[in-house]
Parts: structure tokens; sequence; C-alpha cells
């Protein structure tokens, strides 16, 4: 339990012992009052800018005994400030003043997972007052009189504010909290905990607390009481005198801060207020704030994320010279891309100038093409980087990199902030320091100059974050960087036993990280366990999974609870499929997954989306709940009434009565649905919404509460996390649910919801198997690691370079090698390292997995790394096996006769069957919030339309073709955007390159040509048809954008030339023109792929005549789908295809 | 570095620099009655600091200590909002050094609020508006004479102990009030105000 925590439980007991004394707690104010009566506090409300408040809202007065607090607004607002102020005094003696300035009152216990604020964190001081505003409302009420009053007195979320007179938003957070999470009980003290008992260091973690006078790196293998002998180090020092406040301690992450805070405070408690304990971001946020008049920023500089840095930069793009980044239609991607490349240069402290030189440095001496491409793409950067500079610097934010690479700059620059930041930070303990980036060293080399009084450990072995810029070369240089270095090792494993522990160090001797560390010679001081560590091999990849489950189930009946056994995986790619199979089986699995893809929250996304969306798109997920079932045709009715009657959003609910052809059930059941949705504005807060939704209006916090089982209980935690994260409003135009619902596609879209995926402190108790990837375990250890995929293309896994590749030269210590020479290099190390780390995760029990053979029925080899380690293990191949019932493919019955598609609607199916069901089927025009380049394309694509219905044979005269490039732009174009000027140009450039490629040739006006299948038709219509010169016809297929690298793999190409050989004969031919790419080429498909397409397209319409439509997930794709909230659920009933 | 001093400036720089125990302390309160100098002073005493001095203990000894405290509360005086800026307020406020027990002891013997004696102790009264019987009836209640009194009473308003602010909002402690208004506003109950009032004499 944390500190929160404890004081949250403290708050609640007191509350309880007020209560049985008699206090009246529906009167927050006398009850507060009271409370500070009983402990002989004296309390004044004062007014706002009296002196003694100290510029505060409210003060403690640690001498007068006495809380003055600001009388200013309603009874809550002041009892909320007395208790804040007690809580001072009950948690922290009442032996200093204290004075509140921004209380918060519904703030969540932790921050959200995702965002900027993770970065920051709370500094000392802040954390208290967060404590405190906790403390205060908890102590008004409690999480288990919330919990009791909603569920079994059934009062609402409304209802109990008006109780309590208390602010909606507060109760509504602290029953979030009661409902949502599992409840934390103190855990009985051990009994060896009771007694102080003095820690007792080993030789070697002895020498290495102790040691001084030099620059000191310790080398700590895994499971060597590495935290242990950083504590006992810096107690050491403060055993000596020295003062806190000259001691900074840096760690990999908050939470691993927050656990050294809490073991120092166990044996100096003050000196934790100002000794400097955080990450190297959390420091150099410090240095920024500090001396931001030197950066030119204000006291309060924002920290942004990739994804705000994302939609800063999308609008800039457009202006931008750039040759290889150009995705016109959704730059997100490309603009990731290209700031993971910026970061990886501020790693390095390399800013934009430097950058640009050496990109031009790389095109200079470019030998062909792939050399010339990658120095263009570092150009490309560049260009990025000088705008995202100024940029930043005018917005007065700094992103993640520039908290290191700033700092750094300012420190070797400025002689004066080296010299106070030096006398300040005078010793300097970093922990993880095979993890930090050259940036971070810089830092350090910087501010402790010769280094005597440094102190470092880390794990050359355990080096896996190299993808964040970590630098390997920081652990091998060490005594370069600091002269006269002293270099030790921890020599004792407490963790595993014996045999684990010769696994891995017999890997260790062949590790490319082993080079320049010294050798691992660890003895296990748990012994042995007479059972080797075993490598279980199955047949195919499915079967894998089902021997994992076997092996699990094996453990628990050998005494291993599930929580105590954990599955990694090398990549996040596998997890969902191994979750969702243990939940077949049966299996209890901790595992959150990505958030925005659970079906809970999906369900409440697409219900979220009624608020603003006109066409009800979000009705068809909730027809599938099982309080709103309604038939798939009636909905379709429904849907078809809204697609005519152009009403508000959430207009429907009025019109129920009026759809011809509802039954009766179905309209008492959109009645209710319309209730649940009453009230809700339309430029809501989300975060107001869900919560109502959550609590009352759907009652899923109390089916969470009451949840025995733990799926129910994963359910409530997901729907936590997804209200923590919908807390903090996000800036832009248009309505906040709409900028929430683009804010998600995008960070599925980058992949930042993996930060999501860890766990609240609240579930951790909660008993399931472990599984995540190797790089979430970092730190961990468990009684048993379940380790699969050892196979050839698993570990190693194969390289795969970022699409920006950094500079030659960029990456210190590479000197000699390209900038992809440099990754490469660094991936087959890093590789080794995730093996090492996953397999030191184990104490007792370590168990490899392979799969055998391909789903082709090829061999499939196992990983290299087995045969190294062969020695240390047994095999079993014929492993048990545990499988679930085959779950039957979906089907969706529907009506064909005659079936007839259009090719573009095949395209769709062959994409994603699914989205073709909910497009073509369910006919729901879903439409997202368009940035600047979707309506530019729209507007591009409106004159396309044009063409096609005026001029299909003719061409317009350039006055023509201005006239209505001005109306499609006045009508679709972003007309109101700041740079609205540059993307008319762009789009003016498409059409105008467009008529280019019809200079010269003859045009015949496009007519519906059909292919016949055994199952249906497909019909084609072409974008253009020419007759050329030889007689022969070409059918154009215009896209607007880049052609990509497998564009002719797209299904619609092989229609479209059997369509031209079956219509226009054998010379015919098929046309492909990219607009933004301006480019015209004719198709080329060999014979073999047009068959095998062709077959593809049949077996489509016989999968669409049988009602077939699975879901074809994919990271790229889905967040770009008009669908991508409500896709997962469909209601049941009869459809028929609409064309 | 500023390299012209005015006169006024360069009086306490040199009252200061014969300071016997130029530490932390005396720094504060040198900055805290000459807060114009600020900036001049803390560069003055960062300088006599690093002066070498033959008293000094031999520099075998590594751990930072004495000067490394000292330093880290120098610097702590440069930004009010380092989590190191932990300055204990010195005790020429004799109210101040009353242990918390007798603090509120003596509010009762007074009969006045504890936050009537807060605003007393914080200088947050105008020390003129202040009735002399008043004054001597807290000296003779703290053990004081009248004149040690007077001095804290007229000193500016003093930051409180161990407490941070944020740097950007400055403590309101530099506002002032007159003894009326402070009979108003402390919680005083009628008769506490009318007792008060009538020592005006």
């Amino acid at each position: 339990m944390d500190a929160i925590e404890a004081a949250r439980q403290e708050a609640a007991r007191l509350h309880d012992l007020a209560v049985a004394l008699g206090d009246d707690n529906y009167s927050l104010l006398c009850f507060v009052s009271a409370e500070a009566s009983r402990r002989e506090i004296e309390i004044y409300p004062v007014s706002k800018d009296d002196p003694q408040l100290k510029g505060g809202r409210a003060v403690f007065d640690s001498q007068a005994w006495m809380i003055l607090y600001e009388n200013v607004g309603s009874d809550f607002d002041k009892a909320f400030l007395i208790a804040h102020e007690i809580g001072h005094v009950v948690l922290e003696g009442g032996s200093e003043d204290s004075v509140a300035e921004d209380t918060e009152p519904d703030r969540p216990a932790e921050a959200p997972a995702i965002g900027a604020e993770r970065v920051a964190d709370y500094g000392c001081r802040e954390r208290r007052e967060v404590i405190m505003d906790l403390f205060a409302r908890e102590f008004m009420l409690p999480r288990r009189l919330a919990k009791r009053w909603h569920i079994e007195e059934v009062l609402s979320s409304t209802a109990i504010a008006n109780r309590l007179n208390m602010p909606l938003t507060v109760v509504q957070q602290q029953l979030i909290d009661a409902l949502l999470l599992p409840a934390i009980f103190p855990k009985p003290q051990k009994p060896k905990e009771k007694a102080s008992v003095p820690v007792v260091l080993d030789p070697s973690q002895r020498a290495a607390a102790c040691h001084h006078g030099t620059p000191f790196q310790l080398q700590a293998g895994p499971g060597t009481g590495k935290t242990r002998t950083l504590v006992h180090r810096i107690e050491t020092l403060l055993n000596a005198g020295i003062d806190p406040g000259s001691i900074v301690v840096l760690t990999f992450s908050n939470k691993a801060a927050g656990e050294l805070r809490d073991r120092i405070a166990v044996s100096f408690p003050k000196a934790i207020a100002t000794l400097w304990l955080g990450t190297f971001h959390s420091f150099g946020l410090d240095i920024v704030h500090r001396f931001h008049d030197r950066l030119g920023l204000s006291e309060n500089p924002r920290v942004i994320t990739r994804y705000e840095a994302i939609e800063l930069l999308e609008d800039e793009v457009a202006r931008l010279p750039l040759k290889h980044f150009r995705n016109l239609y959704d730059p997100t991607l490309d603009l990731g891309d290209m700031l993971s490349a910026i970061s990886r240069a501020k790693d390095e402290v390399v800013n934009a100038a430097q950058y640009k030189a050496l990109a031009k440095a790389m095109l200079e001496t470019a030998n062909d093409e792939q050399q010339t491409e990658q120095a263009e793409k570092c150009l490309d950067v560049a260009h990025l980087f000088e705008v995202y500079e100024q940029l930043l610097l005018k917005e007065d934010s700094v992103d993640f990199g520039d908290l290191v690479s700033l700092p750094v700059r300012l420190v070797e620059d400025d002689t004066e902030v080296r010299k106070l930041l030096s006398e300040r930070h005078q010793h300097i303990l970093v922990d993880e320091y095979q993890d930090v980036n050259r940036a971070s060293v810089r830092l350090i080399k910087a501010i402790a100059g010769e280094g005597k009084q440094l102190w470092v450990v880390g794990d050359s072995r355990q080096s896996i974050y190299r993808f964040r810029g970590a630098s390997s070369i920081n652990m091998k240089r060490f005594a370069q960087d600091f002269p006269e270095a002293s270099v030790g090792e921890l020599a004792v494993n407490y963790r595993s036993v014996s045999e684990v522990v010769n696994l891995y160090s017999q890997f260790s001797s062949g590790m490319l990280a082993s080079k320049g560390a010294l050798p691992l010679q660890l003895s296990a001081d748990r012994g042995v366990s007479n059972e080797l560590p075993e490598l279980r091999v199955a047949k195919t990849a499915n079967d894998e999974i089902a021997v994992i489950a076997a092996a699990v189930e094996e453990a628990k009946q050998q005494g291993f609870d599930y929580k105590e056994q954990a599955i990694l995986c090398a990549s996040n790619n596998r997890l969902s499929e191994i979750a969702a199979s243990f939940e077949k089986v049966g299996l209890p699995v901790l595992y959150l997954g990505s958030l925005f893809e659970r079906d809970e929250v999906k369900d409440l996304l697409s219900i979220l989306s009624l608020v603003t969306d006109r066409h009800a798109i979000g009705l068809v997920r909730a027809a599938s709940l099982p309080d709103f079932e309604l038939p798939l045709d009636q909905l379709s009715l429904l849907h078809q009434h809204i697609r005519h009657a152009g009403l508000e959003p959430l207009g429907w609910g009025e019109q129920v009565d009026d759809v011809p052809g509802l039954l009766e059930q179905t309209r008492n059941t959109l009645k209710r649905l319309s209730v649940v949705l009453e009230g809700f504005p339309i430029n809501g807060n989300p975060w107001s919404i869900l919560a109502t939704l959550i609590i009352d209006r759907l009652e899923l916090a109390k089916r969470a509460a009451l949840a025995e089982d733990l799926e129910g209980q994963m359910q409530g935690i997901a729907l936590w996390q997804l209200l923590n994260f919908c807390r903090k409003p996000i800036n832009g135009k248009g309505l906040p649910i709409e900028r929430l619902l683009s804010r998600i596609r995008r960070i599925v879209l980058l992949s930042e919801d993996r930060e999501m995926r860890q766990l609240p402190r609240a579930a951790l108790g909660i008993d399931g198997v472990r599984l995540m990837t190797i790089h979430a375990s970092k730190g961990l250890e468990f009684k048993v690691v379940h380790l699969p995929g050892m196979i050839a293309t698993g570990l190693p896994a194969n390289n795969k370079p970022p699409r920006c590749v950094p500079p030659d030269g960029l990456v210190e210590g590479t000197e000699g090698m390209t900038g992809l020479e440099a990754i490469k290099a660094g991936h087959e190390e890093e590789e080794e390292c995730k093996f090492f780390v996953a397999a030191s995760r184990a104490e007792d029990r370590l168990l490899l997995y392979a799969s055998s053979a391909q789903n082709n029925g090829k061999r499939r080899n196992h990983s290299k790394y087995i045969g190294r380690i062969e020695a240390t293990i047994q095999r079993n191949t014929e492993p048990l096996l545990l499988f679930a019932a085959p779950v039957p493919l979906e089907v969706f019955p529907v009506s064909t006769k005659d079936l007839l598609i259009t090719q573009k609607q095949l395209s769709l199916y062959d994409r994603c069957p699914r989205r073709f069901l909910y497009t073509h089927v369910l006919a729901l025009s879903g439409r997202r919030t368009e940035s600047a380049f979707m309506k530019m394309h729209s507007a591009v694509y409106d004159v396309l339309d044009w063409l096609v219905r005026q001029h299909s044979e003719s061409t317009p005269t350039l006055a023509e073709l201005e006239a209505q490039y001005e109306q499609s732009w006045c009508n679709k174009g972003p007309v109101d955007h700041g740079y609205a000027d540059d993307y008319r140009k762009i789009g003016q450039r498409l059409m105008e390159y467009l008529i280019e490629t019809r200079q010269g040739r003859q045009l015949v006006k496009p007519e519906v040509l059909r292919i016949s299948f055994p199952d249906g038709e497909i019909s084609v219509l072409p974008d253009e048809i020419t007759l050329d010169t030889d007689g022969n016809h070409t059918l154009r297929r215009i896209n607007t954008g880049k052609k990509s690298k497998e564009e002719y793999d797209h299904i619609e190409y092989s229609i479209l030339m059997e369509a031209a050989e079956q219509h226009f004969g054998c010379g015919s031919r098929v046309e492909a023109v990219h607009l933004a790419g301006e480019t015209q080429e004719q198709v080329t498909i060999t014979d073999r792929k047009k068959a095998t397409r062709l077959e593809r397209t049949q077996t489509a319409l016989t999968a669409i005549a049988n009602g077939y439509f699975p879901e074809k997930p994919a990271v790229r794709s889905c967040p770009r789908c008009p669908h991508f909230f409500i896709c997962g659920k469909v209601p049941e009933g009869e459809m028929r295809i609409k064309i | 570095m500023k390299t012209t001093h005015d006169t006024g400036e360069r009086d306490v720089l040199h009252a200061f620099s014969i300071e016997p125990n130029r530490d932390a302390e005396i720094l504060a309160v040198y900055v805290e009655q000459y807060p114009q100098y600020r900036e001049a002073l803390i560069d003055l005493s960062i300088e006599l600091l690093t002066a070498p001095n033959l008293d000094e203990k031999p520099p075998k000894i590594v751990s930072s200590d004495s000067a490394g405290r000292a330093w880290s509360r120098f610097q702590s005086l440069l930004s009010p909002a380092d989590p190191a800026f932990a300055t204990k307020n010195f005790a020429i406020n004799p109210l101040l050094d009353l242990s918390d027990q007798r603090f509120r002891e003596i509010a009762k013997e007074l009969n006045v609020t504890r936050l009537f004696l807060t605003r007393l102790r914080d200088s947050v009264i105008q020390a003129s508006t202040l009735p002399e019987r008043l004054v001597s009836q807290v000296a003779q209640l703290v053990g004081v004479g009248v004149d040690t009194l007077n001095t804290a009473l007229h000193a500016s308003p003093s930051m409180p102990t161990g407490q941070r602010f944020k740097s950007d909002g400055k403590p309101s402690a530099g506002k002032q009030m007159t003894f009326d208004e402070a009979i108003e506003n402390s919680g005083l109950s009628e008769e506490q105000k009318s007792a008060l009032k009538a020592m005006k004499g």
C-alpha cells in the first residue's frame, strides 16, 4: 500500500470514529470543524487576501495550532480547505506550517498512464498536497460509504451530491475510485517485519555502498540486491552528515523513484524532503524551470507528448518542401516517424542546424540510389526539425527530448549555470546506467566534473531500451568519461535458483554486451532446486499457446498461484492472442491490453459518440448490448430515416414514433436508450458524461463493484483508466467529444496506448497470470516465467530499422558506420539482452517454448540462442496441451439474390470484410472529424466527380476547371484554416497534374462493365477510359495519393485488368495515376498473380453470399476506419446488400 | 556583476562583511532587511565563503559538510521555488521563539485569539498603531524588554518558517493592517474587542 492509500484509509477511519461519536457527516462544514476542535485546533475564516494566508487558500500554523482558510465559496469549499490542513496535522504531526495553494477536490489518485503528467511527476511538496487533497475527500465521503449509498441505498451520484452539498464531480470521482477499483486491504504484518531488523549487506554490496574518493561504477547482475545497495549508499552519505539537499538520485522511472523514496523514508523521513529523487526527465524539467529565462521560456512551459506535437505540426506539413514523407492524406504516421528521428537526435544533443549539416554531408557522399534516398529522408527530417524547434519556442513548450538536451546545452555553454548546479548537486547517484542516453551522461559530466562523488550502477547485459535512445556506450565508456574511475560488481544472486542462474550465465559469456564488462560470476544464494529449466516444443503456434496453458495449470497444481507466474513475450503482437486463448480456456490472466480496443471501452465510446454524431452510427454497437438489443433490420430502418431527415445529434430520440415500420418493442428500447443520453449537451465535457453514464445511467460501476470474477474486475479497471485518461481537456477546435475521439484514434495509430497497459496499483493484487512484454518486465521478478516464441524469427527478431534512419555520425560511438549500420549493430546486441532480461526474471522455474512447424506445414527452426544454452536445459517434445473448444465463425445471414458488387466495394471487402459490412451492408455513413488534409482531398474528389459527370469524353477549359475548383474548394475545402492557401495550392497542383495526364489522349465515356463469377457479379466502372493511338483501350484508375510499394497487389487492379480484357480484348491496358506522387504508370501484373487475385475475388463473393464478414484488424488501418469505435459487435437480424 | 554601488548598498555590504558569523542565517537577516540589495549580498557572501580562510580545516575531508550545506542554502536563496529552500527564520522575534504551548497560553492570558497573536508575531499589524499598553503587556508575558519586542514588531512582515512558495505567486506577506482592522478580522469576541479598544487609552 502506498502513501496515498494509507492516507485515505486513515481518513476513512477518522470519519467512522467521528460518526460514532455523534458528529453529523451530512453537514460537511460542521463535521470537519468538529474534527478540528476535537484536536484542539482553532479555525478562523479570513478574507481572501489576508496576509496571514501567505498567498494560499488555507494555512496551518504549527505554533498557534490553528487553521486559517479563505472565507470564499460554498460550505464544501471551506470544509475542503479545513480538511486538507487537518490532513497535514494528522499525517505529518503538525510540527511544521503548511500552506495550501491549489487544491483539487476531484483529483484522481494517480496521474493518467499516458501523457506529459507522467514525466513531470510530482515534486515532493506537490505530492504531499496531492495526498492531503485525497485525505480531505476521503474524510468527507469515504469510499466505503459512497459505495454503500450507491449500491445498497440506490442513490445516484446526484442524490449523494445533494445529500452532502458536495460538487458532483467530487462525488463521482470518489465513486469511481470506490466502485471500479478493487479495494486494497492492509496487509497483515509479517512477523519478521515487525522487529526492525537491520539490513545486512554482503561484502560486495558493502564495498560498493561505502566506496568514496573516486567515480564509481557498480556492475550489478540480475537479482543481486542492487536497490538495497543503492539505498545503503544513500544512507551512508546521510549518516556521514551530508546535506540531503546536495544529493541527487536519478532513476529509470517515476515508479522506481517512488519505491526508493519509500524505502529511504523509513530511516530518514526528513531527508527525503530535500533529497532530489527522480528521473532524468524530471531532473531536466527542474533545471528548465530554474533557468527558464535563459532558455527563452516562461516559468512553466508545457511538456508535450508525441501526439500533441503531431497535432501542432499537422498544419505545418503543408508548407514544408518534403520529398519522401509526403502522405497528404493523413500525415500522422509520417510525422510520428520523423518525430522519433528528431527525438533520437536530441538524445545525442544534436540540434536542427547540426542535423541538417549531417544530412547534407550524407547527401554529398551518397553513392547509390539507396544511400541517396536515406540522405533525402534525413533532409526531410531536418526541414521539419527546424520548423518544429521554432514552433516549440513559440508555444512555450518543450518535448521529452528537450528535457535533457536543453539542460545539457545550458550547462555546457553557461559557466554560471554550471557553477550553480555543481555546487548544489554534489553527490550524484544514477540507477540503471545502461539505459541512459548520451545526453544524460553529458549532463552528469558537466555537473559532476571529474565525478569524484559520482556513483552509478547498471548492467550492460540488461540494456533493452536502445529504441528509446539509450546509449550502449555509456557503461563501456565510464572510465573514459570519468578518468580514475573504479569499477565494482555484486557477487551474489538472491533471486533465482542456481539452475536458472547457470542458464543465463552460460548465455552471457557469448553476449556482445559482455564485451567491456566484467564477466558474470554470480553465486546463487538459493542453491539448487534440482529442476532444470525446460524447453517445451509444440507443433504449430496455436498449439504453443495450448502448451503454455497446460504448463500454467501444471505449475498451479504444484503450488504456484497464477499471480506468481508470468508470460513474457518479445513483442506486443501475440499478447492479445494469448490473453484471448487463456480466457477461453478459463485461466485468469492479468492483461489489460490496448485500452481503447477493449469491448467495454468501445461500447462506451460508441455511446459517447452519439452525443455529437448526427448519423448515430454508435447505435449499431449500442444495439448489441444486452440491455438494448435491437434486430438489425429494425436498426436499418431507423438509420435510413435518420439519413433522410437530416437531424441534429440525438434528434432521433424524439422521432422514434414517427419512423415507419418500427415494432413496439423497438420503439420502447430506443426510447430507453434515448433516456440514457438525456440532457447531455453537444459540447459537453467527455469525462462528466462518461462518469454519469458509467455510474448512473448504465450502472456499469455497480456491476464492476459486485463482480467476483477476474474479467469483471478487469472491466472495472479498464473503465477507471478510461476515465482517468479523459480527465485532461484537449486543446483545439471543435467539440470536446470529437476532439477526444480523434485523439484516441491518433494514440492508437501511433501505438502510444502501449503505455496505458500499465495497471493501476489497485490491480496488482488480482490473482491472474501476468502477461506482458519483456520490456515491461524490467525490474520485476516472478516465481515462474514462461517464455514463448523461442523460434528463429522470434528471438532474435529480424531487424526492423526505423523509417527515418539517423544520419551518419549522429550516434556517438558509431564513427565509421552509416546510420543504418549503427542501428543494425545495436539490434543484435539488444536482442541478446532481451533474452537475458527475460530469463533472469525467474525465481524458481523457467520454461521456454517453441513451435516446430509453420502453418503451411514447413519446418520452423528454433532460436539460435537455444544452442548456446543447450547444456543448461532439458527438452520436452511431447508436452501436454490445454485446448479450448473452438469457437465457430461468426456468420451474418445476408439475403443475396443476384449478388452484384462494384469493384470498389469488393476492394473494401478485401481490405477488411467487417468494414465492408458496416459500410455497404448496414449502409452506415460514418464520418470522422476531418483534418485539413482530408478536406482538401474532399475538394479534389469533388472536382474529379464533376469531371466524370461532365467531361468524361471532353477536356474542360482552364476557366471551367478553375471555376469548378473554386466551387469545390469553397464547399469542401479547409477554407478557414490558417494555411488555407498552401492547401489550396496543393489541391490545385493535383488537379493540374490530372489534366496534364489527359493531354493528347482521346477520352471515352466510361460505362459499367460486368464480370461474372459463380456466386455473383462484379460491376466495374473505371474512373476514365482512353482510346489510344494503337487502337487499344486504357482503363485509368485515379488516386490522389502516392503510389505505394505494393500498389498493384491491391485486388482492384486485377479486377480492372480482367474487365479490360473481357470487354476490350487482349491489347487493353490498365493505368494507375497518382496525383500527389505525380506518377502515371501502366499496371503490370504477372498472369499467376492475376489468377490468384481473381480467385480471391471469387472467394470473397462466396464469403459474402454466405455471410462471412470477419474483422481484419491492422494497427495502421483500424484507427483510420470510420467504424473504429463500433467495430466488434453487430446486432442480430436479416440484412440485405445495398449497392 | 554590478560595478557601481550606491553608498547605501556599500554600507550594507560592508556591515555584512564584518559580521563575525557570516552564515546562511545572518545572510537571511540582511536579505530581509535590505531586499533591494539582495543579489549584491548573495554575491558577496559567496565570494567571502570561497576566500581562503586560514582557520579552515585541511582539505582532505572529502564530504561536503558545512561548505556544502551553506552552498545549498545560498542556492536556495536564489530561487524560492527550489525544494532545498528551507531557511529557518532566525530568532530576532521573541514571539517566534516561544514554544508552541507558551504561545497558546499567552494568547489566553492576553485574552485574544491565537489569530490575533500571530498577526502580532508576523508584524502584520502596523506597529505604529499598536497601543503601548498592549505592547508592554505582551513584552511582560513573553519575558523580554519592551524595546526588543518593539524592534521585532517594527520589522517588515516575515516569511513563515519552513514554507515553500511557487516562484510566481509572491506571498502576500508584505501587506499590513492597522490595529483597528486587526481587531475586526481576527475572530475576537465582542468582549475581547472592547478590551483591546480600551487599551488605546
